[in-house]
């Protein structure tokens, strides 16, 4: 007989005692009997971990415990194709001997030679497992990935615009999971426990086989989250096929779940499966990704654009799964909000790709040497609080700003140069030792602005004072961060040409130049309001936001032989801008004009 | 006959003695919302005035809507409870009023009841006390606003400066975040678990209101009241941060890591260098029963010093005199 027919007889024996099938006595004649024959066979519990599959005892990356290549050659160096860490099979199996030494003495030191080399009864190994091994992997595997579940839904996805603003949730989560040395060599010694044949044969039922399987998911998903973030920011060909790799490696360990489904709550499945959605998502994506930043030579933008509002689309419905799956609020919210940064990314991606075939992306310019050029932009257009909402409406208004141009899309603007004339003359100064001014050279430019209605109150009077109520155009710069705003009266010939204005929109940049505008609407109301707090005389003042408005505007030098001097002239005296220096920028066959 | 009306006019405009009630409902706009800064007392007085006016005349709905203006401008200006309440019963009868600071726009009142409703709410849950107040009472305020969906607001803006107050769906967000923040500082007595859960529905809701600090602030919160640590001594395990296990200054060497490492027991016990995590119940009992011995020990030497000193007193006291009538004896012999 065997030792595992013998051990099989044994648990029997506690099952039937237990049911009161058999007396206590009879139990323990039967217990003595078999148990000796059981010690007197070759049989232990590194029996049965002989007897378990060879998968469970494969060589695994020392660096983050995922499976390495099989090789028969122990001198021979791999890479993991996971974490990217380089290895010398030797040194890897060294590791594992090492593991697998601590776990024995970590095993001795909780339940002393029980399982190891004695043959212990089912029911006293559900026991052991439940009040000690259990709760000590489990206070092990929380600590370890103290940080990491903080970070565990954050965002998956990214793309290098991203690293041209000053704040995106996935980069704030890549920098929190920098310093992880230590943490990561825990997360390490769960796994192993949690993996172990020793720890194995005291998870009993599926109840038990599930928590261990739940904590090893709990450390294996940290580590595959953090080498996905790690790799895709990397945008290398190699890189983004390690984060592939991840994503699979993450894939296969949730898919495993099933193997536990009567054992697990069905909440927990339907919230694993939303993961997989989400998973399955992101790879899509990062296939794209690395498509388009590895390809040399032009790409269908069409066809990807909508491959990637597909993703999109697809980790939208992700969300309504996560949503729907039933879990705690503390896993449900976090898991959606990174998804929907997910999607909002992979949105924003498929816009650039469109922007893309705007400048013309069949010209021979690679997509990556497009991205380089929208980064430069952004960096130029960028103002101090520039998050991912921020850059979706900015790329959104460039495509809009060169839709303009081209006609295919209009907007509010004002044609308007006949007051130019009259005005550069008006300007001139004139000194006693400088003479004259002369106009050297003028140029006639299309600025944004973001135009509001504003109701407040004006006084009269000192002593006798007497309020009445007052309406203004309160205009706010909308080509760059100055925060700057003008207010003009109701009665300004300007003031009627802009309600004129709104009425029907036109082709800007065509004729005559257009500044891109960087100011996105919340910005401008922000802004809006600050001026207003700030400025004496708007107490209790209300302001609509209109609409953006493209003004004329003359940007003149003026000479007087010694001295240069430039202006920025608009038809209302009202609107002083600051002079500014324009900046030409390239995108694609393109050319942007943006302020300084 | 023509200069006699202008100075007739000109001495009512000044002195606002002798004016019809419509000349009250303006003057409450000239003198008074429409000042730079605005006089609002002054408003409120000449609305007042102008409704009883328009009630001796017999114009009751005009009356009514200067008292309603009376009762806006007094929520404007003290921005309180009881002001609320007199507001949304001024309003009642009216099915529309004109928009705080404007004489000729006008807005229908049952939305502006709504609004009123909701600040009501917020007023309360700002005074009371207890956090399960405080949840409730926002959690009525998000319910009312957000009946008002996208719509603009009205008058939150003119009392209230916090949180989003353009868009009633917005406000409805802070507010149902505020209630969750509140409902976890509640929650948190009973289970750290479940006051995570309220933390993370409250940082969502602040993430849609737009509320970044907010959304900062309860993430930080969140992080603490999500970790779990053992007690040195007693060895259960706590979680939440500075609510269940505090950091408490003691004396470590790296022998006591190495014994956590071999016992295995949680290493993060002695996370920082020279201190140690107590649960709670521990720690203050130590500093209770510290508190104690020290009260004690101080009365100890209180009932030791005090004859001392007293005597001490009396020799002093007796030395003063005997120098006092030494120096006067000197003065005489001078």
């Amino acid at each position: 007989m065997d030792i595992t027919e013998n051990r099989e007889i044994l648990d029997g024996l506690d099952r039937r005692l237990a049911l009161g099938e058999i007396d206590l006595g009879t139990y323990n004649q039967l217990k003595a009997k078999f148990s000796e024959q059981s010690s007197t066979s070759k049989d232990s519990s590194s029996t049965i971990v002989d007897a378990m599959p060879k998968k469970a005892r494969a060589i695994k990356c020392p660096g983050c415990m995922a499976p390495l290549p099989a090789s028969t050659e122990t001198s021979q160096t791999v890479v993991c194709e996971y974490c990217g860490g380089t290895f010398v099979i030797q040194a890897a199996i060294d590791e594992m001997e090492r593991i697998k030494s601590d776990i024995r003495k970590w095993l001795a030191n909780i339940v002393g030679d029980v399982g190891i080399n004695t043959t212990t009864d089912e029911a006293s190994r559900r026991f052991i497992f439940n009040e000690q091994l259990l709760p000590s992997l489990k206070m092990e595997a929380d600590r370890a990935t103290e940080i990491h579940n903080l970070l565990r839904f954050e965002p998956l996805f990214t793309f290098p615009l991203l690293n041209h603003i000053s704040s995106s949730p996935f980069h704030t989560a890549v920098q929190s999971t920098l310093d992880s040395n230590k943490p990561v060599d825990k997360i390490k010694t769960v796994i192993a426990r949690a993996q172990s044949p020793e720890v194995g044969i005291f998870a009993i039922g599926d109840k038990e086989k599930a928590e261990l399987y739940k904590l090893e998911i709990q450390c294996q998903e940290a580590i595959f989250l953090s080498n996905i973030r790690h790799q895709l920011l990397s945008y290398t060909p190699d890189g983004i096929q390690k984060a592939k790799s991840n994503i699979q490696g993450l894939k296969s360990i949730y898919n495993r779940l099933d193997q536990f489904k009567s054992a697990i709550d069905p909440s927990l499945k339907n919230f694993f499966s939303a993961l997989l959605a989400r998973l399955n998502a992101v790879d899509e994506a990062i296939t794209i990704l690395g498509t388009l930043l590895n390809s040399p030579e032009g790409i269908m933008t069409e066809h990807v654009s909508r491959n990637l509002e597909s993703a999109a689309a697809k980790l939208e419905q992700a969300i309504s799964q996560t949503e729907s799956a039933g879990r705690e609020p503390r896993e449900q919210i976090p898991a959606v909000e990174g998804t929907r940064i997910d999607a909002q990314t992979v949105n924003l991606l498929a816009f650039c790709v469109k922007l893309f075939a705007q400048v013309g992306g069949d010209s021979g310019e690679s997509f990556n040497q497009f991205l380089e050029s929208l980064g430069e932009i952004v960096d130029y257009a960028r103002g101090p609080n520039a998050d991912l909402q921020w850059l979706f409406s900015f790329i959104s208004y460039l495509a809009i700003h060169m839709g303009h141009e081209v006609g295919e899309s209009t907007a509010i603007a004002i044609y308007d140069f006949s007051w130019v004339k009259q005005k550069i003359q008006g300007s001139k100064h004139s000194s006693f030792l400088g003479g004259k001014e002369s106009v050297a050279a003028k140029k006639q430019i299309l600025l944004p602005f973001w135009v509001a209605e504003l109701n407040f109150s004006q006084q009269k009077g000192v002593v006798f004072k007497k309020g009445q109520s007052a309406s203004s155009l309160l205009f706010l710069e909308a080509a760059r961060n100055n925060g700057t705003c003008f207010a003009i009266p109701i009665a300004d010939p300007l003031s009627k040409q802009c309600y004129n204005a709104t009425t029907s929109s036109k082709g800007v940049g065509q004729s005559t130049p257009a500044i891109v505008p960087v100011i996105n609407a919340n910005i401008a109301l922000s802004q809006m309001k600050s001026f207003i707090s700030r400025t004496k005389g708007y107490a209790g003042a209300r302001v609509k936001l209109l609409n953006m408005i493209y003004l004329p505007s003359i940007v003149a030098r003026y000479n007087t032989g010694k001295k240069d001097r430039i202006e920025v002239l608009l038809r209302s005296a009202s609107i002083r801008v600051s002079s500014f220096a324009l900046k030409k920028v390239r995108l694609g066959t393109k050319e942007l004009l943006l302020m300084q | 006959m023509a200069v006699f009306e202008n100075i007739k006019k000109s001495a009512k405009d000044m002195t606002g003695l002798g004016l019809s009630p419509l000349e009250h409902f303006n003057r409450a706009y000239e003198k008074g919302v429409f000042l730079q800064p605005p006089n609002y007392n002054s408003a409120i007085k000449e609305f007042n005035a102008a409704s009883q006016g328009f009630k001796k005349e017999g114009k009751t709905k005009s009356a009514k809507i200067a008292l309603a203006n009376a009762a806006l401008y007094t929520l404007v200006n003290n921005k309180d409870h009881s002001a609320v309440v007199e507001a949304i019963k001024s309003l009642e009868s009216l099915t529309e009023i004109h928009r705080i600071g404007s004489r000729d726009a006008k807005i229908p009142t049952d939305t502006l009841i709504t609004e009123l409703t909701a600040l009501q709410y917020e007023y309360q849950a700002e005074a009371a006390t207890e956090t399960m107040i405080k949840k409730e009472e926002y959690s009525k305020a998000s319910d009312t606003i957000m009946k008002l969906g996208m719509n603009q607001l009205n008058i939150i803006d003119c009392v209230n400066s916090s949180g989003p107050v353009d868009k009633a769906l917005m406000r409805s967000y802070y507010y149902g975040a505020l209630s969750d923040y509140y409902a976890a500082l509640t929650e948190v007595a009973e289970s750290p678990e479940n006051a995570h859960d309220f933390l993370d529905k409250s940082i969502q809701k602040f993430i849609q209101a737009q509320t970044t600090p907010w959304v900062e602030k309860v993430k930080d919160i969140r992080e603490g009241i999500s970790s779990k640590r053992f007690c040195w001594m007693c060895g259960r395990e706590m979680q939440g941060k500075d609510i269940y296990y505090q950091h408490y200054p003691t004396v470590t060497k790296p022998y006591h890591l190495h014994i956590l490492e071999k016992l295995k027991q949680d290493e993060k016990m002695l996370e920082i260098p020279n201190n140690v995590t107590l649960c709670t119940v521990c720690g203050s009992a130590i500093e209770l029963q510290a508190d104690r011995y020290a009260t004690m020990r101080v009365e100890e030497l209180r009932a030791w010093v005090t004859p001392i000193l007293e005597d001490h007193r009396v020799a002093i006291e007796a030395l003063i005199k005997r120098v006092a009538s030494l120096e006067s004896v000197a003065h005489q012999h001078v």
